[in-house]
């Protein structure tokens, strides 16, 4: 977390601004949070902010899979603990596809992770 | 991704009951043994690599890929001649990655279950801060898939279209072992 507008204009300017999908959640054209897309394995897909993580994550699936046209999956992981994400993603039509034992590795601590994946052949597209 | 500074010497570990297996460094005189599997498309089948179709070929991936690889051993027999190998791969600082290569001949009499039961408790001895030993098999790799289950690997999922293997898309099952497992 940030303790200075300075510190988060910095971020920004590293992070958000040159990642490779980044989009902000606004309300009334402001932003209330942030939600990305990492390309390869390893990180944390998809941040979200209460109440409106789910209508985040429906619009941004197929945009994501329209901007990358190489992608056929996107994963996310999901502590075990985390209900609320959990909800969000199966709502969206993530298949949850198993638990992976101390698969990440967090602020210092080791957790259990369900990872989800949504393709986009067949979840996205229906099959003909 | 850091090889042990200390270790000048990889030991061989022998398995038990003696005179089954034992493991060792893969050297450049093992490039006949090393043909007999490496030239084998059924072999090839699941893995990364294309059959090999020459010796000078052999000699050059064993010299950039295998002798300079951070952890691998020669699976031999009685004789001391290879007749595959296993190898660990770095994940991440707490992550490892087991996998392995069996010619054909040697298939269905548990040498591969034995070498990775014997790697999978050597590694978690030599490597303390490893917490997880994990492995991803393809999902039409039954054979693979048993050898892990035997050791008492967990099977935690399929992950769908998972990995571009020689221009196809393919499901892998990931399969873990954790320091406080039993083996079976």
């Amino acid at each position: 977390s940030f303790t200075s507008e300075e510190e988060a204009l910095v971020f920004m300017r590293d992070a958000c601004l040159p990642h490779p999908w980044r989009r902000s959640i606004s309300i009334d054209d402001r932003s209330i949070g942030f939600i990305s897309v990492f390309p390869e394995t390893g990180d944390d897909s998809i941040n979200w902010g209460k109440g409106i993580a789910t209508r985040a994550v429906s619009i941004a699936v197929p945009q994501v899979f329209n901007d990358l046209p190489h992608v056929l999956r996107l994963q996310a992981f999901v502590q075990t603990q985390n209900k609320a994400s959990q909800r969000v993603l199966e709502k969206v039509g993530f298949q949850r596809e198993g638990l992976l034992r101390k698969y990440s590795y967090l602020k210092g601590e080791i957790h259990d992770v369900f990872v989800y994946s949504l393709l986009l052949s067949p979840d996205l597209l229906p099959l003909p | 991704m850091e090889m042990d500074s200390n270790e000048t010497q990889p030991t061989v570990v022998v398995s038990s009951p003696p005179g089954r297996i034992s493991l060792r460094p893969m050297t450049l005189s093992d490039v006949d043994d090393y043909m007999v599997w490496a030239t084998d498309a059924e072999v090839a089948r699941f893995c990364s690599w294309e059959p090999c179709t020459s010796r000078e070929e052999a000699i050059k991936y064993i010299t950039d890929s295998v002798l300079t690889h951070p952890w691998l051993r020669a699976i031999c027999l009685e004789d001391d001649r290879p007749i595959g190998y296993i190898l660990v791969m770095p994940v991440d600082n707490i992550r490892k990655e087991i996998g392995y290569v069996l010619a054909r001949k040697y298939w269905g009499k548990g040498f591969a279950t034995e070498a990775v039961r014997l790697v999978t408790a050597e590694i978690f001895k030599e490597m303390p801060e490893i917490e997880r030993l994990e492995a991803l098999v393809d999902v039409d790799n039954m054979g693979s898939q048993r050898v892990l289950e035997k050791v008492g690997f967990t099977r935690e999922g399929v992950m769908r279209n998972y990995i571009i293997m020689k221009g196809s898309v393919r499901d892998m099952v990931m399969f873990s072992f954790l320091p406080s497992d039993p083996f079976k």
